[in-house]
């Protein structure tokens, strides 16, 4: 299938909220990981809004906040504050929502997508979640119930430029965003949890009688998953296209229009035009000081920053000589890369076996087991000596995989593995042709079909000597044998 | 009825010389309370006192025992009370019982003070009559048809009535002082930022805070002492400051003090003869305890009002959007949401309540924020750099409390801005976050007069110290209502 390019040029804009990784809410004591907690059980006055209740700011978050700004190339001013943004809905406790209006935490950075073009992130500002809603019918009777869990939850809300111009870019945009954030411990942002939720801005812009069009944008709200996010892009620039070349009110309509997707039908719906706009009478909140991030303070943030994913798997190819994959493997799972580094500490020569076992056993063994690379069973220096073993040929690939497998078992030091199961490699030639002797001498066919021609026949017969050998000898020597007695 | 003692310290050296117990104190002030014939109270919680009037004697006899213990106190129903109903005098939170108490009424329990109930008010605070309270007016001990001011007027009339030893109000524009004027008490209202707001039904958040009513001077720098100090719960507590024994300076006199005299405060157009002629009574007393009085001026007094009525309602309209019948409180049902907000909130509220939430959302409404809103502000910084600058110069500044006294019920209530003008020598003090007390200096026409000073931020000491040279120079703190009963 061909895709033609769209009659149109796109621009879109993103706002993404983020569920920040704390344990307890922006402005109490409350839990902060609701999801999955039954109804109404991580409150207290403060997330519940009870009368007399006062915010206490959560420092961590401010400081994560900080931190995914750092991560972002942006700058933290000296000073900030917070705001209320006024408006009433029963799933907002206080009747207004304490933000951040025209001070926001961090602002004016960027982040480069795969393949180098950059993407402007203009703030990104703290605020607090709301609760959820459940609507439902009984008795005749539509009703809708209050979950306050959620509520004071700590989001960062980061802002975008109007930078990318396809949903596939948009949608690099938001895997970049959330690499970053995941690795410098901001957020886990799982959206599976609702703990990463978009707002995208889309507009067209197109050549129309020798003028350039622009007509008024619409903003989707609140898009939880990468699909939604590429499917409603996709959806919502044809929808101003076709609008516009079919004379729809976008022709005289000045503002922008906020719309909803459905996934179920594949298409956004009206939720209000600029007109129904409200107007959030933002003020400083006076239950609130001022903040005045400490220079000392942000500087420790940064140098505690972890270098970023996209950075770690150029060096991973450039430095260590990994293949993109392997390296990108690596990358997606931060625990994972550094617990590849920290083995490749130990075998700095070997990278490449090493990134081989991190990729294989060990993540087959996770994930067989679970748990995560950090804190895995084998640690990862071990690792790196049993790699060093196999480089200096003191140990068969082969039955490397057993000393793995006994380490993960029942954990100590490799070599003394090796010793004890007496797996170390041996240099007796003479035992290895009397083990091949043996396997010719019960494959005949194996030889009559090599002396046929087939060069290949002999190569089945590699592994019984080894198995004979239980996995003590080097394959090379193996294979030199066979070749000496049949020639 | 059995009277009380005149003071905190008077009981307090009864309860210590066995002469009378925290119980017989408590069942003498529930008695009182219940024959109150001035509408003070909304909730008497009987048992409640007695049973820690019984905590309070155990502890009194095992001697060690603070101040306040066994003391029979009154709280202003605005302030939150675990498990006993709190309504900030308005229909709104009917039915609503705090599941936590105010860090205020915490740090009295922990010191063994008896609660004996919460008292009637203006709702939600706003107002210097006690003529808003959903729950009818609160009458002035000293004549019953005039009103005790406002907002914490049913605490004032405990105190005044010899119900309760001592109270706690609220004061956000002088609702502690100036009820404590028109009703003959001490009344006091601290630094903002001395006493935790945790649990104190909001107002206007930047300019609430607790305070004592009190019969002496004395009395108040002892409640002070039990209620000041930090509370992690209430981050806008941002001055670390000493916990201050506040009772060190109260015998020192004023003698070579300087004591300013805001010409301001003494020009205004509504001012009573008879309050101007105590107040300056007062300022001769002073002088003649050795006092040096300055005039000063504070230029920006007249605008202390426009400032206070955009600021204040601003914050009122955000802080009461809360109520809208969701999870507690009154709720009218109606046939969707926006209904049931309306329906909700349309009953629940008194007029003056919404009078003030709309002032406030207007202006705090785009296109009109910048012209009241920030500019409210910008003036606010400018009002206390002109308190700071007079306090290079003085000690203590000392002025009227009220331009008024007890003014007769139902005279103000249909010109909400006279009834505003009440607050124009009591609300700059908040607009400045400083300290103010009044104290009694007097009558006129039969009524009494309040004497207000106010101090530089965190300087209560200070503050003390004038005001209780200014008790033992004068009679006045002494004279009380006769109370009938019921
Ligand atoms: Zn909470």
């Amino acid at each position: 299938m061909t895709v033609s390019a769209p009659p149109y040029e796109l621009v879109i804009g993103i706002e993404t909220h983020v569920e920040l990784n704390t344990e307890s809410k922006m402005f109490c004591g409350c839990r902060a990981r609701w999801f999955g907690a039954p109804p109404n059980t991580l409150v207290c006055p403060v997330c519940l809004g009870l009368p007399g209740a006062l915010p206490v700011p959560n420092r961590r978050a401010i400081e994560l906040a900080i931190t995914a700004g750092l991560a972002l190339h942006c700058q933290t001013p000296d000073h900030t504050k917070f705001d209320r943004k006024n408006y009433m809905y029963p799933d907002l406790p206080k009747g207004y929502q304490i933000s951040q209006y025209d001070l926001p935490l961090t602002v004016n950075g960027w982040l480069k997508l795969e393949g180098g073009k950059r993407v402007g992130i203009r703030r990104a500002h703290l605020e607090e979640d709301t609760g959820t809603l459940k609507h439902g019918e009984g008795a005749g009777q539509r009703y809708t119930l209050v979950d306050f869990n959620r509520s004071g939850v700590p989001l960062l809300e980061i802002v975008s430029d109007p930078d990318m111009s396809s949903a596939g870019e948009a949608e690099r945009y938001v895997r970049t965003l959330r690499d970053i954030l995941v690795y410098s411990g901001v957020s886990e942002m799982r959206l599976e949890q609702g703990a990463g939720r978009f707002d995208v801005n889309v507009s067209i812009r197109f050549e129309e009688g020798g003028k350039t069009i622009w007509p008024p944008q619409s903003e989707i709200k609140n898009l939880n998953s990468y699909e939604a996010l590429r499917g409603a892009v996709a959806y919502e620039s044809d929808r101003l296209w076709r609008e516009w070349q079919s004379g729809g009110e976008i022709r005289t309509r000045t503002g922008k229009v906020t719309v909803g997707w459905s996934p179920e039908r594949g298409r956004t719906y009206m939720q209000r035009s600029k007109e129904e706009v409200e107007d959030y009478r933002y003020f400083p909140e006076p239950d609130l000081v001022a903040l005045r991030p400490k220079a000392t303070r942000v500087a420790e943030l940064r140098a505690a920053l972890p270098e970023m994913p996209t950075e770690r798997r150029a060096r991973f190819v450039e430095k260590l000589g990994l293949s993109e994959k392997d390296a990108r493997n690596l990358v997606a799972d931060r625990q994972l890369a550094d617990y590849f580094e920290a083995a490749v500490g130990v075998e700095p020569t070997s990278a490449k076996a090493v990134a081989n076992w991190v990729i294989g056993e060990l993540t087959a063994a996770l994930k067989r087991d679970g748990g995560d690379a950090k804190g895995a069973r084998v640690a990862p220096e071990q690792l790196g000596v049993l790699v060093r073993l196999i480089a200096a040929g003191r140990v068969s690939p082969t039955a490397a995989k057993q000393v793995f497998g006994e380490m993960w078992k029942r954990g100590g030091d490799p070599e003394a593995i090796v010793n004890t199961l007496g797996l170390a490699q041996t240099s007796d030639e003479d035992a290895i042709a009397a083990a091949v002797d043996e396997v010719l001498k019960a494959n005949p066919s194996a030889l009559a079909d090599y002396r046929k021609g087939k060069e290949r026949a002999l190569d089945g017969l590699i592994g019984p000597v080894m198995s004979r050998m239980k996995g003590r000898a080097d394959g090379a020597v193996i294979r030199r044998i066979i070749l000496e007695r049949v020639g | 009825m059995t009277e009380l003692p005149h003071s905190i310290r008077g009981a307090a050296d009864l309860l210590r010389s066995r002469r009378t117990s925290a119980l017989e104190l408590t069942e003498a002030a529930l008695e009182r309370s219940h024959a109150d014939r001035h509408n003070a109270w909304l909730h008497l919680c009987d048992e409640r006192a007695r049973a820690q009037a019984r905590t309070a004697d155990a502890r009194l006899k095992l001697g060690d025992a603070p101040a306040l213990t066994g003391i029979p106190w009154a709280c202003k129903d605005i302030i939150g009370t675990k498990a006993i109903p709190t309504t900030a005098g308005s229909r709104i939170l009917e039915g609503y019982v705090p599941p936590y108490s105010a860090t205020v009424v915490e740090r009295l329990d922990e010191r063994g003070a008896v609660m004996l109930g919460k008292t009637n008010l203006d709702e939600f605070a706003m107002g210097s009559s006690n003529e808003n309270s959903a729950f009818g007016p609160v009458k002035n001990p000293w004549r019953t048809d005039r009103v005790p001011g406002g907002s914490s007027g049913g605490s004032a009339v405990a105190v005044a009535a010899g119900e309760a030893l001592f109270a706690l109000g609220t004061d956000t524009g002088g609702s502690i002082r100036q009820p404590a004027a028109l009703c003959g008490v001490v009344g006091m209202k601290p630094t903002y930022g001395r006493v935790p707001r945790w649990g104190v039904v909001a107002f206007a958040s930047s300019l609430d805070q607790v305070g004592p009513f009190t019969n002496t001077v004395e009395d108040a720098a002892i409640v002070c002492e039990a209620i000041f100090g930090k509370d992690p719960n209430d981050t806008t507590m941002v001055t670390e400051f000493p916990d201050d024994d506040l009772q060190t300076d109260l015998e020192k006199g004023v003698k070579g003090m300087r004591l300013g005299v805001p010409k301001e405060y003494f020009s205004l157009k509504g001012m009573e003869p008879g309050v101007e002629r105590a107040v300056r009574a007062a300022l001769k007393v002073l002088e003649r305890e050795g006092a040096k009085l300055e005039e000063v001026s504070l230029s920006l007094t007249d605008h202390g009002l426009a400032v206070y009525y955009i600021i204040q309602p601003a914050e009122a309209s955000s802080n009461l959007a809360r109520y809208d019948g969701i999870r507690y409180g009154l709720r009218v049902e109606g046939p969707n949401l926006l209904e049931t907000y309306r329906r909700t909130r349309g009953k629940g509220f008194g007029p003056e309540v919404k009078r003030r939430m709309i002032l406030g959302t207007y202006a705090l409404s785009a296109g009109y924020y910048d012209a009241y809103y920030v500019k409210a502000q910008k003036v606010r910084t400018l009002i206390k750099a002109e308190y700071d600058r007079v306090f290079e110069k003085v000690d203590a500044l000392v002025t009227p409390t009220s331009p008024t006294v007890a003014f007769a019920i139902g005279a103000k209530v249909n010109d909400p801005l006279a009834m505003y003008l009440n607050d124009v020598f009591t609300l700059p003090v908040n607009i400045s976050g400083l300290p103010g007390i009044s104290v009694p200096c007097g009558f006129s026409d039969g009524l009494p007069v309040g004497l207000q000073i106010i101090a530089n931020s965190y300087q209560e000491r200070t503050m003390f110290r004038v005001a209780a040279a200014y008790e033992r120079a004068t009679p006045h703190h002494l004279a009380r209502p006769e109370v009938k009963a019921a």
